[in-house]
């Protein structure tokens, strides 16, 4: 999760139109599940990539990719297992095998999952969620309410993912073995920290709603 | 300014009044520190002061509480919230915007001001807090100080007439709890009224003006 | 205790160069410094969350580059800034039971009854109470019983008194001195001058680097 949200920066993308750069964001998923071929989350990988490196975040795009891939493994282990049908790749236990067909499909739905949330990912990372807010208010005249709604959801990615390294800090440093290096067992650590937070989450959201209140985000 | 006579309040879902029989009354100019021990409800009455209770806590609200003479039961809160400003406890969830100066403009836009008006009077303020320098750096990489002098300015800008201050110094070095002080104390100066929990009885003694005790019991 | 050997640390620049100091049992350390100086950076290095770039620090006999901070909890009780980050159950009774269970997984119901009772009378806390529901001073006292009721040896804690009032500053300051009187040892982070006052401590300053008496 780290590194998402909002970057500095002066680049053409960073002063492109909100909206301009939400619309081609969705255009560029749309199209990735809309066309059949696994060329279109091939083209979106290296477009977004591009972008990327145009205003200095190549690394970071990289980093991004890397952590989905990691969390697209289990996705696509999972599924090789459960499509059976199709000619034997590795025959397993029970009866269970790897099948051709399996692997690809498995192959293009985890290549299709990592290229879509990538363009959206770039979006929050050179939009400041205000200036969507008033983007939208302006060109679309959806009440500021909701487009601010919208605009402070972008805000807290990054506090999100902050309150989940501290609390996954937290809890190691009282025993929860977080620091192990089992993927599996790490894995099924991360259950228990649903609870703080979430309940933190919604303690969080509620004062950043009465504060906005308070600052008049209805009177606008 | 505020007048509280006869307020009891108790949380929906709680068994138990949050504030009990509470009469105050807070003139025009004051700088009112409120003490009491944890849980006493000092949160609650200062959310009561400005409307927040009953006006997002809902619960069962006794008695009255009038701010510049709006019943703060009657009153929406568009309106209380021309009059009073608060700076929540948890002042990192309340901030709305990336930017110090975003922040500063996104109250004055939305209480009416034109773009060009946000941005000259947000200026202004960040000269007067002396927090130019933290233009076009993150909130969220600010230190403790400079993230209360953000959300002080930004709830100063919309020029309330009451300003409202849940612990604010509580995570500040002692040269940056002076110097929040030091701040609202011109402010007091300037004609504003404030009211501050705050757990540093030295702090509170040596710039407010009164002192309110709360209990719950 | 704690030992730091010619420790220091930093990731893009130095917070801290070739810091030495020691921590004995029957001792307690209170370290100030100005925001952002890096002391709970510091208190991070003491039990392994972070590891030194140069030089070893020993916490409880242990070298914190050869052990897993999850092992090292039951030596080195840690207290962080914000009491909301650590707590992760519903009510009083789980959360504290939740950090023995954690610690000395063998604790029988019997003890832990014992251990229960005793704490929560201790810091006048219910344990039946939902935390979320308490106030931030009693989260706070909740986040520390926590950590006391797994008896560690070295108690490790930033800022524990932000939310506190002057009775439980007291409380703490009691429970903490107790502790130490058995022969523990505590690092403690605090400006609260009031807290320090009360506090049978020596007093570090991490200032330019370095740590000084």
């Amino acid at each position: 999760m780290g590194g998402l949200g909002y970057f500095p920066g002066d680049s053409f993308l960073h002063r492109a139109n909100p909206i301009l750069k939400l619309f081609l964001a969705l255009v560029l998923v749309t199209a990735i599940f809309a066309i059949p071929s696994l060329i279109a989350p091939a083209a979106v990988l290296v477009l977004t990539f591009l972008l990327s490196v145009s205003c200095k975040s190549g690394r970071w795009m990289l980093r991004i990719i890397r952590s989905m891939i990691k969390f697209s493994l289990v996705i696509f282990i999972i599924q090789t297992l459960f499509i059976q049908t199709g000619d034997t790749l590795i025959p397993l236990f029970w009866g269970l095998r790897i099948t051709y067909q399996g692997v690809m499909f498995s192959l293009g739905f985890v290549l299709k999952l990592i290229a879509s949330a990538l363009p959206l990912a770039l979006v929050l990372r050179v939009t400041k969620g205000i200036d969507l807010a008033d983007a939208l208010n302006e060109t679309f005249k959806i009440p500021y309410k909701y487009a601010y709604a919208v605009a402070s959801a972008m805000r807290f990615v990054p506090d999100f993912a902050d309150e989940m390294k501290d609390i996954i800090e937290a809890q190691t440093a009282r025993g929860v073995e977080h620091d192990t290096k089992g993927f599996v067992k790490k894995a099924r650590l991360l259950a228990p920290i649903c609870l703080p937070l979430l309940l933190s989450g919604v303690r969080k959201a509620e004062v950043a709603a009465i504060s906005a209140e308070m600052r008049g985000v209805s009177n606008r | 300014m505020i007048k509280i006579e006869k307020f009891s309040f108790k949380y929906k879902g709680s068994e138990k009044f949050a504030l009990h029989d509470v009469n105050l009354d807070v003139p025009a100019g004051a700088f009112l520190g409120l003490s009491g021990v944890s849980g006493s409800g000092k949160t609650s009455l200062l959310y009561s002061c400005c409307g927040v209770i009953p006006h997002f806590y809902k619960g069962d609200f006794y008695g009255s509480v009038r701010l510049a003479g709006l019943d703060t039961v009657e009153t929406p809160i568009s309106e209380l919230s021309k009059i009073a400003a608060i700076v929540f406890e948890d002042m990192d969830s309340s901030f709305a915007c990336t930017y110090p100066e975003d922040e500063i403009v996104f109250g004055l836009r939305n209480f009416g001001h034109t773009k060009a008006e946000a941005e000259e009077i947000t200026a202004k303020i960040m000269a007067e807090l002396s927090i130019e320098d933290l233009r076009g750096k993150l909130i969220r990489s600010l230190s403790g100080g400079q993230k209360r002098k953000t959300a002080l300015a930004a709830a100063i800008a919309i020029k309330p007439k009451v300003l409202l201050l849940d612990e604010p110094t509580g995570e500040l070095d002692p040269e940056a709890k002076i110097q929040v002080f030091e701040i609202l104390e011109k402010l007091n100066a300037d004609g504003l009224t404030i009211i501050i929990s705050e757990r540093n009885e030295t702090l509170l003694r040596k710039y407010c003006t009164s002192e309110y005790t709360v209990t719950n019991a | 205790m704690l030992k730091f050997e010619d420790v220091s640390f930093g990731f893009t620049e130095e917070l801290f160069a070739n810091v030495n100091f020691a921590l004995h049992p029957g001792e307690i350390a209170v370290l100030t410094g100005k925001n952002g100086v890096g002391k709970s950076t510091l208190l991070r290095l003491c039990n392994g969350l972070l590891k030194p770039t140069k030089g070893r620090v020993r916490t409880a006999g242990f070298l914190t580059d050869e052990h897993k901070t999850s092992s090292l909890a039951r030596h080195a009780g840690f207290l962080f800034q914000n009491p909301d980050r650590q707590i992760s159950k519903h009510t009083v009774a789980e959360e504290l039971l939740f950090g023995l269970s954690l610690t000395a997984p063998d604790t029988d119901e019997a003890e832990k009854e014992r251990l229960l009772n005793a704490i929560t009378a201790e810091f006048g806390l219910n344990p039946a109470d939902e935390i979320f529901t308490l106030s931030k001073g009693y989260r706070q006292l909740v986040a520390i019983a926590s950590v006391l009721i797994t008896d560690p040896a070295l108690l490790l804690f930033d800022e524990p008194t932000v939310c506190l009032d002057k009775h439980q500053k007291k409380t703490l300051a009691d429970g903490i001195s107790s502790r130490i009187k058995a022969g523990k040892a505590a690092l403690i982070i605090s400006h609260d001058l009031e807290f320090i006052d009360i506090l049978d401590c020596k007093k570090l300053i991490l200032k330019d680097k370095v740590i000084k008496e």
